[in-house]
């Protein structure tokens, strides 16, 4: 009983930390909605460093990429793969996005659409899609963070209160702080789970084998197929180098990072950003390290839920002090509130602008489109914390519908800011194909060669979307659209 | 040289994706040698990812480095 209490104790310090950054992180930015959603527009290198990779490191992260390593074995090197690769998007993208951003005033993925293509029904489809993305994604954070609670503090602190903790903490700064305080928080929420994650890795690794070498040599010696490709469940190469691709690229139509690119305070920033990017994927190193252990360790009675590998490795097998289980699970709970902090700033703002802004608020002045962004921020993390007490089967599902959809939009971002002889049509009828294609394969009949869904879709919606040039280029002779 | 520059930066880029998933990676499907104490195909995933930083730093240096502008 006495461990839980420190455990509790440190966890709560660690949320007391947070919450006092992030609400000091109210600048005067905070007041206008350009400060709100974007910084104003002028987040140097290092917060847009820590921003960008906190977000992507979430709860699934911290307990998902143990999980796999502990339930495949090599394939778990997707992760690791996916998450280098993401900042290829970041320096094509990031630059011209926020130079046009700049000129014209955009904030959202929804504003460049709607104003490129003079289309606000694209604008509000793409916002539309993004929030029913969002909103689960945001309540996977929040189930996360009331699990790790309840499980490292023995059920002192049950998951309805571990989820509404945490919750309360980043609906508080995100409320009345916006970007800034996400920028800070993560600044301290992705030091805190880059250390947290080595020692663990390092410690577990040491505790239980005598080191890293000793342990992949004791793997090579009883279960070598963890250690290379398919693995020990049989991954093909196929659905593996697909898979890669699509997080890879497809990762930056997500709102949450499109919209950071906004928020730079020049396109040399991103730049930069993304040259260090690569180097956040070395955080994952040694989660991946507790997962081999886990593989070793549980070969006899395997676990009934691959992603609790990391706590019962930490709390039940190498026997820690309640010391480093308290920071464990506030490095677990940073990983899940860094996310889940920009996911609720993003999704209040994508609700606000995109779907409401040409709506209900057509007549809104700037005052009352920051009120309710800021509303939005609380109403659409209650709902996700409501959503997290039903705990419906679906949500998994939900959210990778929404992210293969929201892929589909990669060829008319991509037309929007390089490609500017691309018609409204053309894209449109490219996304629409691309989208039944992915439905029909991740609902249908199954995905050719067992290759992700999202490339086969993609090739689709390529194919639809040249076609569809090639005609209206027959039959036309004026310019792009929009222009 | 700009269009030199584009040229290279894309190679880069395709040659670190290609690297770590098929056919790249499949050279490297192997436990032995040992490096650092990781297997190999391990290692090759913290090689290239070492690589892609490394590339897009001398990028980054080749255009953006010296004069800073705003």
């Amino acid at each position: 009983m006495s461990d839980s209490l420190i455990v509790t104790a440190i966890t709560l310090a660690y949320l007391g930390a947070v919450l006092w950054v992030g609400l000091r992180a109210r600048g005067q930015d905070a007041s206008t909605l350009e400060g709100y959603v974007a910084g104003g527009r002028h987040i140097g290198v290092v917060i847009l460093f820590f921003i960008l990779g906190a977000e992507i490191f979430s709860a699934f992260a911290f307990l998902g990429t143990p999980g796999w390593a502990y339930q495949h074995g090599a394939p778990a090197f997707y992760i690791l793969a996916y998450l280098a690769l993401v900042p290829i998007s970041i320096w094509v993208l990031g630059p011209r996005v926020a130079a046009l951003g700049r000129q014209k005033g955009y904030l959202t993925q929804g504003d460049m659409i709607a104003d490129h293509y003079q289309s606000k029904t694209l604008g509000m489809l793409a916002g539309g899609i993004g929030v029913v993305a969002l909103v689960p994604y945001l309540t996977i954070q929040i189930a996360g963070a009331g699990l790790l609670f309840q499980a490292a503090t023995d059920g002192l602190i049950p998951f309805w209160l571990g989820a509404l903790l945490a919750f309360v903490v980043v609906a508080a700064y995100v409320f009345c702080s916006g970007l800034s305080g996400i920028g800070w928080t993560n600044l301290l929420q992705g030091i805190m789970m880059v250390a947290i994650a080595w020692f663990l890795g390092l410690a577990v690794s040491e505790r239980l084998y005598g080191g890293v070498g000793e342990m992949f040599a004791q793997l090579q010696q009883t279960m070598p197929e963890y250690l290379t490709l398919p693995g020990a469940t049989g991954m093909n190469w196929g659905y593996f180098s697909t898979a890669i691709l699509v997080s890879a690229f497809g990762g930056a139509m997500w709102p949450h990072l499109f919209m950071k690119f906004y928020s730079a305070d020049s396109g040399r920033t991103l730049r930069k950003v993304s040259v260090f990017y690569p180097l956040y994927a070395y955080l994952l190193v040694p989660l991946l390290f507790i997962g081999f252990a886990g593989a070793l360790v549980f070969a006899g009675e395997p676990l009934a839920r691959a992603d609790t590998v990391l706590l019962r490795l930490v709390m039940d097998v190498a026997d820690f002090s309640p010391w480093v289980i308290g920071l464990m699970l506030s490095g677990a709970l940073a990983a899940a509130m860094s996310t889940g902090a920009n996911l609720a700033h993003t999704a209040a703002v994508v609700l606000t602008r995109d779907v409401l802004g040409p709506t209900l608020m057509r007549q809104a002045s700037e005052e009352q489109v920051m009120t309710v962004t800021r509303w939005s921020v609380l109403g659409l993390s209650l709902l996700a914390y409501g959503i997290a007490l039903l705990n419906p089967a679906s949500l998994v599902m939900i959210l990778l519908t929404a992210y293969g959809l929201l892929v589909q939009l990669f060829p008319m971002v991509l037309g929007a800011l390089f490609f500017p002889t691309l018609r409204r049509q053309s894209v449109m009828a490219g996304a629409v194909a691309g989208s039944l294609a992915f439905l029909l394969l991740d609902f249908g009949i199954g995905s050719p060669l067992g290759w992700h869904a999202g490339i086969w879709a993609m090739a689709v919606n390529l194919a639809v979307l040249f076609l569809y040039q090639a005609l209206i280029a027959k039959h036309s002779i004026r310019g792009p659209a929009g222009a | 040289m700009s269009k030199t520059y584009h040229i290279l930066v894309g190679l880069h880029f395709a040659l670190c994706t290609l690297a770590m998933i098929w056919p790249g990676a499949l050279i490297a499907n192997r436990i032995e040698p040992m490096v650092l104490g990781l297997p190999f195909l391990f290692f090759w995933y913290i090689l290239w990812m070492l690589v892609l930083f490394v590339g897009m730093w001398v990028a980054y240096v080749i255009r953006h480095g010296g004069k800073r502008h705003e």
